[in-house]
């Protein structure tokens, strides 16, 4: 039952606002972005993935170390690809209201 | 504590009151040496000289004079008293100017100095707070362009639908 629910995620606003949440507090992880990803690929299948390239980010456990460390070290476009994410969760929620 | 306080403002500030100080000394040396001597030398010769009497009979002379205007030699004491209540208002008040300015500079050194060694003491959290700033205003241009992204998606979409097959 649990892996049911893993494989076919249903999209709620409480999922929406707990990643949103885990992504301002910068305490997301590779399952919140892949669970991004599930939900986004309905309307764009690639789009996290391009979002990823323009800002030369090359995997969800490299945006994951990256987030980890401190502002100088990090990758300039990270914040951008924050963003995004964010811009994600916001259309998202627009959709579901 | 000595530390903490610039060596650079106690040599402006000392160097400002040597100043003062070799003022006042030049004036007081000139007052009382220079002029009188001078004063001295031309009555001496010049004077003497030229009326052709002798020094005693002079100083007779002078003490009839003084005698017969003692109205015209009060004028003048008074005269060369307000003179003299004028000269230490100049010097008073040029050591007044000069002190007013002194503290100025003083004090503006002093602010520059504590100003410069706040900023290299906090440069880090300064620093930090910047680049803070800085990923904030870049993640507000992702969303931006992420809400532009799907705005277009969505407007496309909708012309798509809404155009006859």
């Amino acid at each position: 039952m649990i892996t049911m629910a893993l494989d076919n995620p249903k999209l709620d606003l409480d999922v929406l606002r707990n990643i949103e949440n885990k992504i301002r507090e910068n305490r997301e992880d590779v399952e919140d972005l892949k669970l991004l990803n599930h939900f986004i690929s309905s309307v764009d299948k690639d789009y996290i993935n391009l979002k990823m390239k323009e800002n030369n980010i090359h995997s969800f456990e490299e945006y994951i170390s990256e987030r980890k460390k401190p502002y100088s070290q990090q990758n300039p476009n990270l914040s951008i690809f924050v963003g995004n994410l964010l811009a994600i969760i916001s259309f998202l929620k627009t959709s579901l209201t | 504590m000595l530390k903490e306080i610039d060596k650079h403002w106690y040599r402006y500030f000392f160097g400002i009151c040597l100043g003062v100080i070799v003022l006042l000394a030049t004036i007081s040396l000139y007052d009382n040496y220079v002029f009188t001597q001078r004063v001295k030398n031309t009555c001496d010769k010049s004077c003497l000289t030229c009326l052709s009497v002798s020094k005693d009979s002079l100083h007779k002379l002078i003490s009839v004079f003084k005698a017969g205007t003692k109205n015209v030699t009060e004028f003048d004491e008074k005269i060369n008293s307000i003179n003299a209540r004028i000269n230490d208002f100049y010097v008073f008040s040029g050591i007044i100017i000069t002190l007013l300015l002194a503290i100025n500079v003083s004090v503006y050194i002093k602010t520059s100095n504590e100003v410069d060694k706040h900023m290299k003491d906090n440069y880090d959290a300064y620093k930090q707070e910047i680049e803070k700033q800085l990923q904030d205003a870049k993640q507000l241009v992702g969303l931006i362009q992420g809400e532009h992204d799907f705005a277009k998606k969505i407007n496309s979409k909708t012309k798509e639908d809404l155009t006859p097959d």
